[in-house]
């Protein structure tokens, strides 16, 4: 290194590194971060001046005064982790503070301890503890002494930092050294004379150099010599460097008072960021780089993450005028065009910009496609006003193109060099100065052409948006829709691959591939970040980038086959989103062309904010599996003690925890510490005893159990980083959840009846409670429905056991009391009662079980109930329920609510029509259904309103008046209605209404 | 002649009571009473009865499961399940694998005795509910069944009534015949069922592709 690469003051900004903000927010004051420090366990810990605050990439959690834990003293200058995972804290008040166990406990320091702010913590190469004060002086802490180091004078001020080996270095009184076996080890730089240089900060480099400031100068020692000799430090203007870095890549990093932050490349490049470059403040006060590499910096001001950049984000400085950004072209001479929607189009030349709009010679403020022709020409294609080319500096109209009056948003050149235009009234191409129209109304219902492609057999392929896939072969025009196969109707992206597949980006419904004359589908589920595809673009290297509105993501064209193939599993994705670089991970779709692959094998996104460029040969990933946490376990909403855990020790082995019974709910939340892009990491987890599979890849960081039943559980979750590493051990918490005294002894016979009626209520309120509370997490209603099933089972099994014995018995013993009239009619009794219970358990078994949650089962069930109890009564019953219904979901709620109606109605008929027959009918209406409950019996006298069919009104008529409010309660519960005719003999009609349930379209008839 | 009868059901109590009904009725035969799957498995073979009481849930294993191995060794005998809860599916899921009729746990021992007799005589009961799965289950064509497991036209206005509402006897006054005559028609259709649950699962089994088979 020869010398200073010089800093190129008010440049544009660097453009390696971007910066990621955090101000204050969540109740973490991040005002001032003064230290940052990494546990052995993977958290971020931030010492502010209002508390403490623990960090996963998502989450502050702030330790403050006051709380449980204990901290009495909230303003932190110095944070420190030793050996055996003490946390020790470093007060502005001179006072110290160790986090151990997940307790605070003060740590009293006497003379001849100075006070005054703690500058620095750190331990020397035998594990001794040595804090660093403002005031001046290196002190010892050993058993509760405090002693101070022999060279070190008061009121100077103080260095320290570690080495490789980890020995503690140190700056105090103007000398530095090493501390050697206690002792003060000065660092002898020329053997001869004594040293009269001021030190002012020392840090020892990876390589055994030691990097040193000294009288405003910058040098660095290595091995006896000057590996660079000293020099002025190119932030000579402020010689308050406030700490100091060098990261795993060789970098230094050197932080300011005032003047942001520097960085020495091990070339001797400096490169220097202030707040114009992002960072959130010019103030440093503390550096840090994690596990993961990523550099983490304290400001006077919020916490910064300093990010490498992978993606270049081209952004015209008026920021489009605030408008989305659409087709782009990269233009042979090194320029590029962009399109706005509203801000007119964009030439940018270097550092030149120029706009055109109607003030120069363009037509439309709406540019949604660019297309720079093979002869140089360059077609702009607005919403409706035409296509206009540009050649030789001029726009000018060509041909048909300028008039087009219908939005022309895909703009194609294929290999013959012919022109296709994609409109939303069909697809043309343009030839002789005439548009020839070869596909429009005739072969799609939505002629809405949004992408085009050629595929190597010649055939032209385009996208429509509503009307599925086109195919230009021969002069023939052949249309694929979700009746073919393909994923969905609304297409946008297209890409023909040189191997024969095409490739096809929907708005809804994720990826598609055509491979053999069959579609395949790779959506979210598959692992793919969103369902909207706005670009797909081959890297040349066996990968497709797909611009979603999720972020950029790479995956392979190799696991995209043998997903197609049939291959079960997950894509890996690697996606590029904010910590990447993107300003924006909303992509821009919809017109053509809107990304490409420029010939140095760079790839361009259109995003709203602006064109994203990725050089896909510069990939690197993060190779480092998150370690995965479980922070929190609560039993009916509290937190719940857990054996005595310092949150850093990695023995703190799954210890079972006793849950007392009438635990309901069961809260566990967790975390991953990977902070690379904390959005994207990615959890499985399984709770053994309950499921026996790995849930689904989620991003969510907790999850509620509800009614588990007694017994033992062990919870894991697993995690990935950002990009797909998955830690495989995890994190695992162990519980039993210990049974109710009656769930000992409730399988009694004896008490079967009692335990019938318990588990009905029970029952009953799960089924009530899952409709009312809408539960947010699919994970929860599974166990739900779980535990539905469970609850079947048990009232099926054993209630059902002990019935049936009781039932048998009762008539054994009833017709056994030959003679004897009372004991014969009792035990008819007891036998008639079971019989009921049975019935009561068998609505309830029904009800409860989720296999039933559908509407063909309710149909079914009422038919059948119908026919029984109308059978009994000597009333014939008639059905019409359609044989094939729509596969709506049906909650225990509207099932049981529903029945309770359907039940009062043929009480109601049974008891007061005098009916022959009863006919009961199921019929659709809007977005649900009717249930019909139509008697031959008398009528009713006195109807509330004769003859008109209506919302009911309550009936005058006694009884019936009052089963008919019980009816339209239980609907309205579930938001329904009820309604009812009825004429003086000529019978009743009921009609049990519900809404809202399912969609009309997906009605199937009988 | 006596109506000879197994009783496979792992309640003890109950197992005793319907043992007792069956052995004390005039006209019947209790052959042997076994509480587990697996000593029904190695038993029922050999005892060849006409009638077998089968709970539809027996702990470890399923009485659906159950029939579906003993119907093809005991082709002739009938299998009727027994059962605390109408859960429709299950009973259809029964039939489906050979059994002919169905009864309720709460029956009295008159309802059950007339049951079993109904069965030896070739009639098997068929509520609407069961009626309705049926119906869907013939709409159905999937692979791989053979010319003759469809439904005639008779059988088809049998079915249609049954799923409407229509008790057996109100099928036989509609159609005017008798009433055997409605259960002998149900009886076929459950074999038939039975033969297509049957030949559906060997196709599943070969492998039959749909191209290369012609739907019946």
């Amino acid at each position: 290194m020869l010398g200073w690469i010089p800093v190129r003051a008010g440049g544009p900004p660097a453009p390696d590194y971007f910066f990621e903000n955090w101000l204050s927010a969540e109740g973490a004051d991040l005002s001032a971060v003064t230290a940052i420090l990494q546990t052995h366990d993977g958290y971020l810990w931030l010492g502010t001046y209002n508390g403490l605050v623990r960090f996963d990439g998502t989450r502050f959690v702030v330790f403050n005064l006051g709380g449980a834990s204990g901290l009495r003293n909230g303003r932190i200058t110095a944070l420190f982790e030793d050996a055996r995972h003490v946390l020790w804290i470093g007060h502005e008040t001179g006072d110290l503070t160790r986090w151990e166990a997940g307790r605070f406990s003060a740590e009293p320091l006497a003379f001849p301890w100075v006070g005054g702010p703690i500058e620095s913590i750190k331990t020397d190469d035998q594990g001794e503890l040595w804090l660093g004060s403002v005031h001046g002086g290196v002190f010892r802490l050993r058993d509760g002494q405090c002693s101070l180091l022999d060279v070190a004078k008061k009121g100077w001020p103080v260095w320290m930092a570690k080495d490789g080996a980890g020995f503690l270095w140190v700056v105090s009184n103007g000398t530095v050294g090493r501390i050697k076996a206690g002792i003060f080890d000065q660092l002898q730089l020329d053997g001869k004379g004594a040293d009269t240089n001021n030190y002012e900060r020392v840090l020892p480099l990876r390589d055994g150099g030691i990097w040193l400031q000294r009288n405003g100068e910058i040098g660095i020692w290595r091995h006896g010599d000057w590996a660079l000799p000293p020099r002025p430090a190119p932030w000579r203007n402020d010689h308050t460097t406030t700490d100091l870095l060098e990261t795993a890549s060789g970098e230094l990093l050197v932080g300011t008072m005032r003047n942001g932050l520097f960085v020495v490349s091990p070339g001797g490049e400096v490169k220097h960021f202030t707040r114009s470059e992002g960072l959130s403040s010019d103030q440093i006060r503390s550096l840090v780089q994690d596990r993961e590499g990523n550099v983490w910096i304290g400001t006077g001001d919020g916490l910064n993450a300093m990010r490498r950049r992978k993606v270049q984000m081209l952004i015209a400085p008026d920021s489009w005028k605030g408008y989305k950004v659409l087709g782009f072209a990269p233009d042979r001479d090194g320029s590029v065009w962009v399109g706005t929607q509203g801000a007119g189009l964009y030439h940018c030349q270097g550092p030149d910009w120029t706009t055109y709009d109607s003030a120069n010679g363009l037509a439309s403020m709406f540019v949604w496609s660019l297309l720079e022709r093979k002869s140089g020409e360059l077609l702009v294609g607005s919403w409706n006003n035409g296509i206009v080319s540009r050649r030789d500096g001029r726009f000018a109209a060509g041909g048909e193109l300028a008039h087009l009056q219908i939005p022309a948003v895909a703009l194609y050149e294929d290999a013959q060099g012919c022109l296709w235009v994609g409109t939303q009234d069909g697809l043309a191409f343009f030839a002789d100065g005439r548009l020839n129209w070869v596909a429009g109304k005739e072969q799609f219902k939505i002629p809405d052409v949004r992408a085009i492609a050629e595929a190597t057999d010649g055939s032209i392929w385009f996208g429509l948006l509503g009307g599925g896939l086109g195919r230009l072969a021969n002069g023939k025009v052949t249309a694929f829709g979700k009746a073919d196969g393909l994923a969905s109707d609304f297409v946008q992206a297209l890409y023909a691959d040189p191997d024969g597949v095409v490739w096809v980006g929907t708005t809804d419904a994720g990826l598609c591939c055509r491979r053999a004359g069959k579609f395949v589908r790779f959506g979210v589920e598959q692992g793919i970040p969103g369902n909207s595809i706005c670009h797909i673009v081959d890297d040349g290297a066996g990968n497709l980038w797909l611009g979603t509105q999720h972020g950029i993501s790479r995956v392979s064209k190799r696991e995209l086959e043998l997903g197609a193939e049939g291959g079960k599993g997950v894509l890996n994705c690697l996606t590029y989103g904010k910590s990447e670089g993107l300003t924006s991970q909303t992509c821009s779709g919809g017109f053509q062309p809107a990304a490409c692959r420029t010939a140095d094998g760079r790839l361009w996104f259109s995003t709203v904010k602006g064109i994203a460029i990725i050089d896909p040969a510069q990939v690197t990933t993060n190779a480092v599996p998150p370690p995965v946490v479980i922070e929190e376990f609560k039993v009916a909403g509290k937190p719940f003690p857990r054996a005595s855990r310092t949150g850093t020790d990695p023995r703190d082995a799954p210890a079972a925890l006793e849950i007392p019974p009438g635990g309901e709910q069961i809260e566990i939340n967790w975390t991953a510490l990977s902070f690379a892009a904390p959005d994207r990491v990615r959890f499985k987890y399984q709770l053994e005893g309950l499921e026996t599979r790995w849930g689904e890849p989620t991003s969510q960081r907790g999850v509620q159990y509800s009614y588990l039943r007694p017994g033992n559980y062990v919870f894991r979750v697993i995690a990935c980083n950002n990009d797909g590493v998955w830690n495989e051990s995890g994190a695992a918490l162990g519980f039993a959840v210990l049974p109710h005294f009656w769930e000992t002894w409730w399988f009694d016979a004896g008490t079967a009846i009692a335990g019938a009626l318990l588990v009905g209520g029970g029952v009953w309120s799960v089924a009530r409670r899952r409709a009312q509370r809408k539960l947010q997490l699919l994970e929860r209603q599974q166990a739900v429905e779980q535990e539905r099933a469970r609850i079947a089972r048990d009232i099926h099994d054993d209630l059902g056991a002990s019935l049936t014995r009781i039932t048998m018995l009762s008539h054994t013993v009833s017709t056994e009391f030959q003679g004897d009239a009372r004991g014969a009619a009792a035990a008819g009794e007891v036998h008639r009662t079971a019989r009921e219970l049975t019935r009561a358990l068998d609505e309830i078994v029904w009800a409860v079980d989720p296999r039933h949650d559908s509407l063909d089962s309710l149909a079914n069930y009422l038919g059948g109930y119908a026919q029984d109890f109308l059978s009994a009564a000597g009333i014939a019953c008639r059905l019409d329920l359609p044989m094939r219904l729509p596969d709506w979901t049906m909650t225990a709620e509207v099932r049981h609510k529903l029945f309770l109606a359907f039940k009062e109605a043929l009480h109601n008929v049974v008891k007061h029509a005098r009916a022959r027959e009863v006919a009961v009918s199921l019929e659709f209406r809007g977005r649900g259904f009717v249930v019909k409950v139509a008697d031959d019996g008398r009528g009713f006298g006195h109807p509330p309103d004769a003859g008109s069919t209506m919302a009911a009104t309550p009936a005058k008529s006694g009884a019936a008046g009052h089963g008919l409010a019980n009816m339209r309660n239980r609907l309205a519960e579930i938001g329904g209605h009820c309604e009812w005719e009825s004429r003086p003999g000529l019978g009743t009609q009921v009609r049990l209404v519900v809404g809202g349930i399912g969609d009309p379209d997906s009605r199937v008839s009988s | 002649m006596t109506i000879s009868v197994c009783i496979v059901e792992d309640d003890l109590q109950t197992r005793k009571i319907l043992a007792g009904w069956i052995g004390t009725a005039p006209g019947f035969e209790l052959l042997g009473d076994w509480g587990s799957a697996e000593n029904a498995l190695a038993r029922l073979p050999e005892a060849r009865p006409d009638v077998v009481l089968m709970d539809i849930n027996l702990q470890a294993a399923s009485g659906i499961e159950l029939v579906k191995r003993l119907k093809v060794q005991l082709p002739a005998t009938q299998f009727v399940m027994v059962t605390v809860y109408q859960d429709a599916d299950h009973i259809y899921d029964a039939l489906a694998a050979g059994a002919t009729g169905y009864l309720l746990k709460e029956a009295s021992r008159e309802e059950l005795i007339a049951a079993v007799e109904d069965v030896h005589q070739g009639g098997s009961p068929m509520s609407s509910r069961i009626a309705r799965k049926v119906v869907q289950s013939f709409t159905h064509s999937p692979v791989g069944i053979p010319a003759g497991a469809g439904l005639s036209a008779r059988e088809e206005e049998v079915l249609g009534l049954l799923a409407r509402g229509y008790l057996i006897k109100e099928v036989a006054d509609q159609l005017k015949i008798s009433i055997p005559t409605v259960k002998t028609y149900v009886r076929r259709m459950y074999e038939k069922l039975h033969v297509r649950s049957r030949s559906q699962a060997v196709a599943k089994y070969a492998r039959l592709d749909e191209s290369k088979t012609n739907p019946a």
